[in-house]
C-alpha cells in the first residue's frame, strides 16, 4: 500500500500541472481554490512542507475541493475539506497525514501503555460499523477495483452487461439463487442454476453486492466500460456448518414474480426437530402453510386441497413415486445431500406439469470439486455416510452417500421371539457426478436407490423399491441464452410375498417405469423480458399387477393385470415482462397431449349403462403401438406483480394444470401398495384450476416479512373409490373408481422473521377441501351426489418453527403446531345380523376426530470451531411430542359384548427423545 | 442391552397406542328394516328374523319386526311362504326345491312396503375334508384350520360358522352344601360345566385365485392358553356354506368396515347395505344379505391328550385362599355366594371359598351334559 502510494506520489510529482492559489508554510493554510482535484491538493500541500500524504487514489477522485482559508492549522483547514465526504484523516508526530474511508486511523499507542506496573486499559477504541467493513478491509478481491469491458479513457453514457458464475471459493460450486445487486440505482438479479448472473448496468463505477445463504456476504468495486465478465467467488460461512443459519430470502418474496413458492434450505430443515432425530425434508414441507397431510406416519402432502397424488415430486428432475420409508415414517431423501427444496403451491412455471397441486423440485448440492470431503450421522435407527471429492481438479466430482436402518439387526438381537421374527428395514444409495466441461457446459448424472422391507410378525413380506437416473446437461449459448437437457429414469414396484400355507404361497407384483426427456430453453433479451420455452416427453409403462404361486405346492393360479403404455408430450413458452419496475406480469402457455397405447385389450360397455362388469359387452384389441386414446388440452399460466413501494407487493395469478396419471387408493394414508393407473378412454385427464392473489410486505427492513395468499381452486375428473370395490388386480378399474369434481378455498398467512438470533416462521391456514361426484345422479356418487370433506380437510391449521442460536455453538428450536382434526366417517346406527350387532355407516367423513395439538424442541450443539481439525461434528438431541398428547391418527368402531364402541388410535403417544451425532470431514 | 430397551421403548410408542373415543351420537332416526339368515335348501328348516336398525348408543333389545308376510320366489314361478314363529322370527319348514332355479324372498312389513332382493342361485357346498389343529407355541395358542375342496371346481367362495363346545371344571369340587342351615351331601355336583360359544366373526375364503378349487389350512380360531378351553375336553362344529362371489364380497366388505377398520392401511368405512333393496319406497335402506344353499358340518373333538406333549392350559385356580368356618358359622351362610370345599376336625370346622371357585357355572356353562358330547 505504502509503496504503490509512493508511486503514485512519484508519478505526481513527474507530472507538472498547475496548482490551485493554496499556499501552506507547515503550520497554517492560506488562500483559496475552486473545485480542486484532492491529488492537486495534497501536491499543493506537500510541495512546501514536510507534510506526507498517504491515501487510496481510489477513495479520493471524486473529492473537489472549494475553499477559501486565512491562517488556518491544518488540522482545521482538512477537517474543513473532508466534513462533506465520508473520509477521515490522522496526523501523527512525524507529520505523516493518513487519509481513510469512514474511520481514521489512530495514531498513537495508549497512554500508559509501556509502564509495567501500571494497570491500564489498553484497548483501542477502534471501532467498525460491523464485520463485514473488517472482511473488506482484509479481501484484496474486494479492495480491487475490476475493469469491465474494454477500457476506454472516457466512459460512454448508457448502459453495459456485467455477467459471470458466483461460485464457492472453497468447493468451486455454483451459488445458487444469489442475489447480485447494487444499491444506487437499485438494480438486481439472482444467480441462476448454474451460479450465472446477468446484469445491465449504467456505464461506470459501482459496487456489486452479492448475497447468498451460507456465504459471507461479496462485494467488488467496478468500473464498467463496455459488455464483460467477472465471476465471483464466496467465501462459505464455516463457523455455521451449513447447518444453523434460516435462509433468509432478503426481499425475493416482495420482488419476485412469483406466488405460492416456497423455498427451503437444508440449513433450515436441520433445525427442525423430528421424531426420529434425523432430519427429514418432507416433515419440513408439511410445516408451510397449504400443506396438509391425512397423519403422522404419512409423507402423502395434500396441497392446497390436492390428493397426495396430485404433487410432482422430482428429485434432480426425476420423477419420484414414494417418497418415503418404512409406510411413512421417514422420507427418502437422505438430508447430507439436498440442498434445497422449492414448493409450487399455486404458479406452477410452464416448464413444470402434468401434476393438478403442486410441484415439489429437490436438489442435491454438487460434491466437492476441490478436496476430498465427508460427512454423516448416526441416530437411533438410522446410520448415514456421504463421501465426495474431485475426480478431475476443480472440474469433476463424484459424491456417494448412502444411509441404512440398522433396526432390523436390533429386531434379531431382541430374545423375545414375537419380535424377532419381525423384520424393518431400509436403505437409501445415491451416486452423483458433476462434470464441468467449460465455462459453457455442464453435466450432471445423478442416480437413486431406495429399498424397503417390512415384515412384522406375520408371514407377509412386504417389499418396495424405487430405482431413479438423470443426466443433466446445462449450456450456456451465449450469455443471455442458455439451455438445460435433461434425460430422466424413474421406476418403482412393490411386492408382496405370502407364505403362511404353501399351498396358497403367492407373490404380488406391481410396477411402474417413465422415460423422459426434456429440453428448457431460457433467453433474455434485455433486463425488462425473460423468456422460457421447451419441450418435453415422458413415456410410462405400467404394470398394474401380477399374482403369482410361490413354490413347488403352491395351487395359486398365475394372474397378470395387462400392462399399459402412455405417452405424454408437452410444449411450452412463458415470458416475463417488466413493463415498469413496479408492475411485471408472466404470461405462459403449456400444451400438453397424452396418448394411451397398445398392445391392450379395452373393455366396452353396453352405452347408457354404467360401468359396471356385468354391462360389458365385449373387448377390443388394440395392437402394440396403436393409440386407443388421445387426449390433448392447453394449460396457461398467468401472474402479475404490482410492486407500489419497494417493500410492498400485490400478486394475482392464474393457471390450469392436466394431469394423466394417478393413484388409486382406498386408504387413508398413502400405502406403498397403491397403484398407479394411466388415464384411458374411461378415465379421463384429472384438470385443476386456480386463482390466487396475494399480499406481501417486508417489515423492519426485510427482517420481518407478512404474507396472505388467498386461492380457490376447482379440480375435476378426480378419482374416488367407490364404496368397497377392490383396486389392486383389478381388471376393469374404471368399474371400481367414480369421477369426482373438487373444491378447494383457503386463505395463508405466513409470518417470518428471516434474521436475527430469533428466527422461524409462524403460519396460520383456513382451508377446505370438498368433493362430489361429477354425476351426482349415479347410484354409486357417495353421499347421494352432495359434496363432502375430503379426508385431508382440515378448516384450521397453526404452526410455529422457531429457532433461538444463543450462540455460534448452542440453538434451540421449537416447533408447535395446531391443526383441526380430520373428518371420519362416523356410524350412524346399527343393527343385529346372524346374531351380531354391527354399526353401519352412511356419509362419507361427516365427524371430526379432536384436534391434533403437538410440540417439539430441539437442541443444536456445534463442535468447536477451528477450521483445522479433523472433523467438525453436532450433536442434535430433540424431543418430539413434547407434551405427550396422543393425536389421534384414525378412529374405529368395534362391536363389543354388543355394544359398539369406538376407539382412537395413535402413533406417538408419549414424548420420543432422541440423539443424533453429525460430523463432517 | 440398555440400547435395547431404549429401541423396544421406541418400538412400542411407534406400534401405537389405542384409548377409547366416545364420539357425541351421530344417529340416524331411521328405523331400517334387517334380515338376517340363509335359505336352506338342503332339507333344513329355514330361520329369517327381521329387525330393525337402531341409534348407536342405544343399548335397549333390537326391535323386532313382527306381522311382516315373507315369501321366497323362484325365477320359474315357485313361491314358498314362510310362517311367523315367534314376533320376528318366521320359518319355512324343510322341502325340496328345484335345483337350477334361482330364488328372492320378498317381503312385506306391517307398515306396507315392500322389500325385495335380487336372484340368488342356491348354492352346494362340497364337503369339509377335515379340521385339523396346529398349536403356535411362541404364542401359546392352538388353532384350528379347515381344509376342503370342490372336486367341481365350482364353489369357490366359502363361508363357515363354528360352535365350540368344551368341559371345563372349577378349581374346587364341593361334595357338600348348605341346606336350610344343615351341611348335607351336594346332590348336583357343580363340578363340570359344559358351555358352547358361537364366535361371530366373519369367517370367509376363497380358492378364487387358486388353480384348484382348495381351500387348504383356513385359521377358523385360535384359542389361548389362559381361556383353560382346551384343558378337559372340546368339540368344534364347523358348518361350511358355499357362496356367490357378490355374497363373498359383501360379508368381506362387512367384516372389513365392522371388524378391522381404523389401521393405517385399513379401507375406510362406507355403507354396506346388501342385496335386498325396498321396492315401495327405494330410499329406505334395507340391511341383509340374502343367500341360499346347502349346509354340511364337521365336527372335531379333541383332549389334551391328542395333542402329543403339548399342555393347552394350566390347572384352574383359585385367586383367593379358603376360609375356615366354625360349624355354627358355616350353617349360616348360604350355597349361593359360597361353597364348602372342605372339613377339619376337632373341632368342626368347613373351608370355604367363594362360588366361582368351586361352581362352574358361575363361568357361563350349563351342569347339562350335550347328549353327543
Amino acid at each position: 500500500m505504502r509503496a504503490l502510494l509512493f508511486c503514485i506520489f512519484l508519478l505526481l510529482v513527474f507530472q507538472s500541472r498547475s496548482f490551485g492559489q493554496l499556499t501552506f508554510d507547515g503550520r497554517v493554510v492560506n488562500g483559496s481554490c475552486t473545485d480542486l482535484k484532492f491529488d492537486e491538493l495534497v501536491r499543493t500541500l506537500e510541495a512546501s512542507s514536510d507534510y506526507y500524504f498517504y491515501y487510496n487514489k481510489a477513495d479520493t477522485d471524486s473529492v473537489r475541493i472549494t475553499a477559501q482559508v486565512r491562517n488556518q492549522p491544518l488540522t482545521n483547514f482538512l477537517t474543513e475539506v473532508l466534513r462533506e465526504t465520508d473520509l477521515k484523516f490522522a496526523i501523527d508526530a512525524r507529520h505523516h497525514v493518513f487519509i481513510t474511508k469512514e474511520r481514521p486511523i489512530i495514531t498513537s499507542l495508549p497512554i500508559g501503555v509501556f509502564e509495567v506496573d501500571q494497570d491500564v486499559d489498553t484497548s483501542i477504541s477502534y471501532s467498525f460499523h460491523d464485520r463485514e467493513i473488517t472482511a473488506r478491509l482484509l479481501s484484496t478481491a474486494e479492495n480491487k477495483v475490476y475493469d469491465i469491458g474494454v477500457k476506454t479513457y472516457r466512459i460512454r453514457e448508457g448502459v453495459a452487461t456485467v455477467s459471470g458464475y458466483v461460485r464457492n471459493i472453497v468447493t468451486g460450486e455454483p451459488v445458487v439463487g444469489a442475489a447480485v445487486f447494487i444499491e444506487k440505482p437499485s438494480i438486481g438479479v439472482a444467480t441462476d442454476a448454474l451460479g450465472y448472473y446477468t446484469l445491465t448496468l449504467p456505464r461506470g463505477r459501482h459496487t456489486l453486492n452479492v448475497r447468498s445463504v451460507g456465504m459471507r456476504e461479496g462485494h467488488r468495486q467496478i468500473v464498467l466500460y463496455s459488455n464483460g465478465k467477472l465471476n465471483i467467488e464466496l467465501i462459505e460461512n464455516v463457523v455455521a456448518l451449513k447447518e444453523i443459519q434460516v435462509k433468509s430470502d432478503l426481499d425475493a418474496t416482495v420482488a419476485s414474480n412469483q406466488m405460492g413458492v416456497s423455498k427451503l434450505t437444508i440449513t433450515t430443515m436441520k433445525q427442525v426437530p423430528t421424531a426420529f432425530g434425523e432430519t427429514d425434508a418432507l416433515r419440513v414441507v408439511l410445516t408451510l402453510p397449504g400443506v396438509k397431510s391425512v397423519g403422522e406416519s404419512s409423507t402423502g402432502l395434500n396441497v392446497r386441497g390436492g390428493s397426495t397424488d396430485q404433487n410432482l415430486i422430482l428429485f434432480n428432475d426425476a420423477t419420484v413415486y414414494n417418497p418415503s420409508h418404512l409406510f411413512g415414517f421417514f422420507s427418502a431423501f437422505n438430508p447430507d445431500i439436498l440442498k434445497e427444496i422449492e414448493l409450487y403451491k399455486s404458479d406452477m412455471p410452464a416448464r413444470l406439469g402434468g401434476r393438478l397441486s403442486s410441484v415439489l423440485d429437490i436438489t442435491t448440492r454438487e460434491g466437492n470439486k476441490k478436496k476430498f470431503a465427508g460427512s454423516g450421522g448416526i441416530g437411533l435407527l438410522t446410520g448415514r455416510l456421504t463421501l465426495e471429492g474431485p475426480l478431475i481438479k476443480e472440474r469433476t466430482s463424484l459424491m456417494v452417500s448412502g444411509r441404512s436402518s440398522y433396526s432390523n439387526w436390533l429386531l434379531k438381537q431382541v430374545s423375545d421371539v414375537r419380535y424377532n421374527r419381525s423384520r424393518a428395514s431400509f436403505y437409501d444409495v445415491n451416486v452423483q457426478v458433476n462434470h464441468e466441461i467449460n465455462q459453457r457446459n455442464s453435466l450432471t448424472l445423478t442416480g437413486y436407490l431406495s429399498n424397503d422391507q417390512f415384515k412384522f410378525n406375520s408371514d407377509t413380506v412386504y417389499r418396495y423399491e424405487s430405482q431413479l437416473a438423470a443426466l443433466k446437461w446445462k449450456r450456456i449459448f451465449h450469455p443471455k441464452l442458455f439451455g438445460t437437457f435433461t434425460a430422466s429414469y424413474s421406476r418403482y414396484r412393490y411386492d408382496i410375498q405370502g407364505d403362511q400355507f404353501p399351498e396358497n404361497a403367492y407373490q404380488l407384483k406391481f410396477g411402474i417405469r417413465q422415460y423422459n426427456v426434456k429440453a428448457d430453453l431460457s433467453y433474455l433479451p434485455n433486463i425488462r423480458h425473460t423468456m422460457d420455452m421447451g419441450i418435453s416427453s415422458i413415456l410410462y409403462q405400467v404394470h398394474p399387477g401380477s399374482f403369482f404361486p410361490k413354490g413347488e405346492t403352491s395351487l395359486v393360479m398365475p394372474e397378470e393385470v395387462q400392462p399399459e403404455r402412455g405417452l405424454e408430450t408437452a410444449v411450452y413458452f412463458s415470458e416475463r415482462y417488466d413493463i415498469t419496475p413496479k408492475l411485471a406480469i408472466t404470461g405462459g402457455l403449456r400444451v400438453s397431449m397424452f396418448q394411451y397405447l397398445g398392445p391392450k385389450q379395452v373393455a366396452q360397455y353396453a352405452e347408457n349403462l354404467p360401468f359396471d362388469k356385468q354391462y360389458i359387452t365385449g373387448f377390443r384389441s388394440y395392437g402394440s403401438g396403436a393409440v386407443i386414446q388421445h387426449y390433448m388440452g392447453p394449460e396457461y399460466r398467468f401472474s402479475l406483480r404490482y410492486m407500489p413501494t419497494p417493500t410492498l407487493s400485490v400478486k394475482a395469478g392464474f393457471n390450469t394444470t392436466r394431469q394423466y396419471i394417478q393413484m388409486l387408493s382406498n386408504t387413508a394414508a398413502i400405502s406403498p401398495t397403491d397403484v398407479w393407473k394411466l388415464s384411458d378412454p374411461y378415465l379421463k385427464p384429472q384438470q385443476g384450476t386456480q386463482y390466487s392473489l396475494g399480499v406481501y410486505k417486508n417489515l423492519r427492513a426485510g427482517v420481518i416479512e407478512l404474507s396472505v395468499e388467498g386461492y380457490y381452486k376447482d379440480l375435476k375428473n378426480v378419482l374416488d373409490y367407490k364404496s368397497g370395490d377392490s383396486l389392486i388386480l383389478n381388471k376393469q378399474i374404471e368399474t371400481a373408481v367414480i369421477s369426482t369434481i373438487g373444491q378447494a378455498y383457503g386463505v395463508e398467512v405466513l409470518l417470518k422473521k428471516l434474521r436475527g438470533k430469533l428466527n422461524g416462521w409462524a403460519s396460520y391456514t383456513y382451508s377446505r377441501t370438498l368433493l362430489r361426484a361429477s354425476d351426482p345422479t349415479s347410484p354409486d356418487a357417495p353421499n347421494r351426489g352432495k359434496f363432502y370433506p375430503a379426508n385431508y380437510d382440515k378448516p384450521h391449521d397453526f404452526t410455529l418453527i422457531s429457532n433461538y442460536k444463543v450462540n455460534r455453538r448452542l440453538s434451540f428450536s421449537l416447533n408447535f403446531t395446531y391443526s383441526t382434526g380430520r373428518p371420519y366417517t362416523p356410524p350412524v346406527g346399527k343393527y343385529v345380523m346372524d346374531g351380531v350387532v354391527r354399526p353401519y355407516y352412511a356419509d362419507r367423513n361427516q365427524n371430526r376426530i379432536p384436534d391434533y395439538i403437538r410440540a417439539d424442541v430441539g437442541i443444536n450443539i456445534e463442535g468447536n470451531h477451528r477450521v483445522r481439525k479433523l472433523a467438525h461434528s453436532s450433536w442434535t438431541l430433540s424431543v418430539y411430542n413434547l407434551l405427550g398428547r396422543k393425536n389421534p391418527y384414525s378412529v374405529y368402531f368395534v362391536t363389543e359384548n354388543g355394544k359398539i364402541n369406538g376407539y382412537q388410535l395413535s402413533i406417538f403417544g408419549q414424548p420420543i427423545p432422541s440423539i443424533t451425532y453429525n460430523f463432517k470431514f | 442391552m440398555k440400547y435395547w430397551g431404549l429401541f423396544f421403548g421406541i418400538l412400542l410408542v411407534v406400534s401405537g397406542c389405542i384409548d377409547p373415543f366416545k364420539p357425541a351420537d351421530t344417529s340416524l332416526s331411521n328405523r331400517y328394516l334387517v334380515v338376517s339368515g340363509f335359505l336352506n335348501t338342503g332339507g333344513d328348516t329355514t330361520v329369517i328374523t327381521l329387525s330393525r336398525t337402531q341409534p348407536v348408543n342405544d343399548n335397549t333389545p333390537s326391535l323386532v319386526e313382527s306381522g311382516a308376510s315373507i315369501q321366497v320366489g323362484g325365477d320359474r314361478g315357485t313361491v314358498h311362504v314362510f310362517q311367523e314363529i315367534r314376533p320376528g322370527t318366521y320359518i319355512l319348514t324343510p322341502r325340496r326345491f328345484v335345483g337350477e332355479e334361482n330364488l328372492r324372498i320378498q317381503i312385506r312389513t306391517r307398515d306396507g312396503k315392500t322389500y325385495v332382493s335380487d336372484y340368488v342361485p342356491a348354492r352346494q357346498s362340497p364337503a369339509i375334508d377335515s379340521v385339523t389343529w396346529q398349536p403356535d407355541r411362541p404364542n401359546n395358542l392352538m388353532r384350528f384350520l379347515v381344509h376342503t375342496h370342490d372336486p367341481s371346481n365350482n364353489s369357490r367362495f366359502y363361508r363357515w360358522k363354528i360352535e365350540e363346545t368344551y368341559q371345563y371344571q372349577s378349581a374346587y369340587y364341593s361334595g357338600l352344601e348348605v341346606v336350610k342351615q344343615e351341611i348335607v351331601p351336594r346332590v348336583v355336583d357343580v363340578y363340570s360345566c359344559w358351555r358352547t360359544d358361537r364366535p361371530t366373526n366373519i369367517l370367509i375364503g376363497t380358492s378364487a385365485k387358486l388353480s384348484e378349487d382348495r381351500i387348504q389350512s383356513f385359521p377358523l380360531v385360535a384359542i389361548h392358553n389362559s381361556s383353560n378351553k382346551l384343558l378337559v375336553k372340546y368339540s368344534l362344529l364347523v358348518k361350511q356354506y358355499t357362496l356367490t362371489q357378490a355374497a363373498y364380497e359383501y360379508w368381506d366388505m362387512l367384516a372389513r368396515t365392522s371388524e378391522t377398520t381404523g389401521g393405517l392401511f385399513d379401507p375406510q368405512p362406507s355403507l354396506i347395505t346388501g342385496n335386498i333393496r325396498c321396492e315401495s319406497h327405494p330410499e329406505e335402506l334395507a340391511f341383509g344379505f340374502f343367500s341360499a344353499g346347502t349346509e354340511r358340518s364337521f365336527r372335531l373333538t379333541v383332549r389334551p391328550i391328542d395333542f402329543n406333549g403339548w399342555f393347552p392350559g394350566t390347572y384352574p385356580r383359585c385367586s383367593v385362599e379358603p376360609d375356615t368356618l366354625s360349624l355354627e358359622e358355616s350353617v349360616l351362610t348360604s350355597d349361593n355366594g359360597r361353597k364348602i370345599i372342605g372339613m377339619l376336625d376337632m373341632p368342626t370346622r368347613y373351608l370355604f371359598v367363594p362360588s366361582n371357585c368351586a361352581d362352574c357355572r358361575s363361568l357361563g356353562g350349563s351342569l347339562n351334559k350335550p347328549s353327543w358330547f
